[in-house]
């Protein structure tokens, strides 16, 4: 092997310097015991000093849900039946999206002291705000359970379609949380626009109120990719039918959002190390 | 073998001013055909200007310079964190970086949750992590501080313990940005004697220092850089009579 002389072979690994595309995102997979690491250490860092910890995210939900099913029960005159679990499960779902979403936006920016200091790939920062909100959701999957053995709700065999459901969910956050984090890394009032749309879609998706309450008006539902999702990820713990157009476009935005995402990262990975600084 | 060549290499960096950061701002900007907004607040830099050099098994590198000479740069040009837009990079190798002691130092975690917590950072396994703890309980000597939290330490603690970590690895290409020359002289002549194996035990190093008796000492080949272009190239014993 004549490796000594190394002009023979000019060509070699700088690879290991600048990984392609699909190297940065199994690259950032590998990494998976350094962003679960760094999820979990956001997690603990948030609620040092607490009594409770973590599962204060469990009770502010408890609290949140007891309290809304109390007001829509006397106000809409739901079954509490029907609607606590709708609401529950809607609402922890939300909550994952919404904070995954609003996170995103500072996850490059977050990790400037790492991305200026060693080579990393950049999906890890995106997989850290996923892994915590992931954490989040486990939490508060906690008061899903209460509610459902409350209510004496136990899951068919259609909570199988949880699966391909969460596979889709999770692209489309992983891909949108790039596409966020990258913007949000170059232009800083991201974070505002984020907030604001979220605050927006949270009162027009089904969360708080049933789809059927607003039968008149269900182009402002149809046009909700969050109703999309939540009806994916809730209709199968719930056990009802899924709506017919959720997997065609639960199936459009996650192709669509990886496309964006995976050609504005190709695009634009160069910059980010100037951008966070 | 490890083995490093920079053909031809140039770097230009933006730097964003205030209202470029605002997307509000731009998108007015991108509506109006940019008529409104002064474009002149992106700046661009030209950091690295046709750098071309090559490192061999037990070369070991220092950049002279002033302040934004591009040593910093150029640095990370290696360390695969800047792309150059032109020229050509070759490295064969692994890479540790060292450009700040204190990398991914988490203040509200234990001593040695930092050490398990660095070893993720530089990409080690668990029981790699584990080998490398006794010698970084030896060289900091913080006892039961590593069970504490490292904001209940002094600046000293820190950086002994920001010192051992960074020290703690065998580097096969190693880059240091300006790590040598602080802390007390008590701490200095442990930690010298530590960073001289540190040193022997890497293939190729790439140091920069305002310090020339730094260079000299742990160096045998230096570039003087001037406003991102290489002055003068050359062997270290005549650095000082080609870069001021």
């Amino acid at each position: 092997m004549s490796f000594d002389n190394p002009e023979q072979q000019p060509h070699s690994s700088p690879s290991n310097l600048y990984p392609t595309l699909t190297g940065e995102i199994i690259g950032a997979i590998r990494r998976y015991r350094l962003w679960s690491y760094l999820a979990w250490s956001d997690i603990r860092q948030r609620y040092r000093g607490s009594v409770l910890g973590p599962l204060w995210i469990t009770l502010s939900t408890a609290i949140f849900v007891a309290a809304l099913s109390v007001i829509n029960a006397e106000l809409f005159k739901a079954p509490p039946e029907k609607y606590i679990p709708s609401l529950t499960i809607g609402f922890v779902i939300w909550y994952f999206i919404s904070g995954t979403l609003s996170e995103s936006t500072a996850g490059l920016f977050s990790g400037k002291g790492l991305i200026s200091q060693i080579s990393l790939p950049f999906y890890v920062h995106i997989f850290r705000v996923v892994a915590r909100n992931l954490l989040i959701l486990a939490h508060n999957a906690i008061v899903v359970f209460i509610v459902l053995v409350w209510f004496k709700m136990y899951p068919n065999f259609k909570l199988l379609l949880l699966l391909p459901g969460t596979i889709l969910v999770a692209i489309i956050l992983l891909s949108a949380g790039m596409i966020l984090a990258m913007i949000g890394a170059r232009y800083r009032d991201m974070q505002q626009v984020v907030a604001s749309i979220l605050q927006v879609l949270f009162f027009v998706s089904p969360i708080t109120w049933e789809a059927k309450q607003i039968s008149s008006s269900t182009w402002v539902l149809h046009l909700n990719p969050v109703f999309y999702v939540i009806d994916a990820l809730r209709s199968p713990i719930l056990g009802t039918p899924v709506h017919q157009n959720t997997w065609p476009i639960l199936l459009l935005i996650a192709v669509s959002t990886g496309a964006l995402s995976l050609w504005l990262f190709n695009k634009k990975r160069e910059k980010i190390p100037y951008w966070v600084q | 073998m490890s083995y490093i060549k920079l053909d031809n290499v140039s770097l230009v960096y933006p730097v964003y001013g205030a209202s470029s950061r605002s997307l509000k701002r731009s998108l007015i900007s991108v509506a109006t055909g940019g008529r409104i907004s002064n474009h002149g607040n992106t700046l661009e830099v030209r950091a690295l200007s046709n750098i071309s050099f090559e490192l061999l098994t037990g070369d070991r590198l220092g950049l002279v310079g002033h302040n934004g000479s591009g040593k910093s740069t150029l640095l990370r040009v290696l360390a695969g964190i800047y792309r150059p837009q032109i020229g050509r990079l070759i490295v064969r190798g692994k890479i540790t970086s060292i450009l700040d002691v204190a990398l991914g130092m988490d203040p509200e975690a234990t001593g040695y949750e930092n050490i398990y917590l660095r070893g993720l950072l530089t990409g080690l396994s668990d029981s790699e992590i584990r080998a490398m703890v006794p010698d970084i309980e030896e060289f900091t000597e913080l006892g039961n501080f590593l069970r504490m939290p490292v904001k209940t330490y002094s600046s000293g603690m820190t950086l002994r313990l920001a010192f051992g970590l960074s020290t703690a690895v065998t580097p096969e290409i190693l880059l240091i940005d300006e790590v040598i020359g602080t802390g007390d002289a008590a701490f200095m002549e442990k930690a010298h004697s530590r960073i001289q194996q540190f040193i022997d035990r890497s293939s190729i190093l790439v140091l920069t220092s305002h310090n020339r008796q730094v260079i000299e000492q742990f160096c045998n080949k230096a570039i003087c850089l001037e406003h991102g272009r290489i002055k003068w190239s050359g062997n270290v014993s005549e650095l000082n009579e080609h870069c001021k």
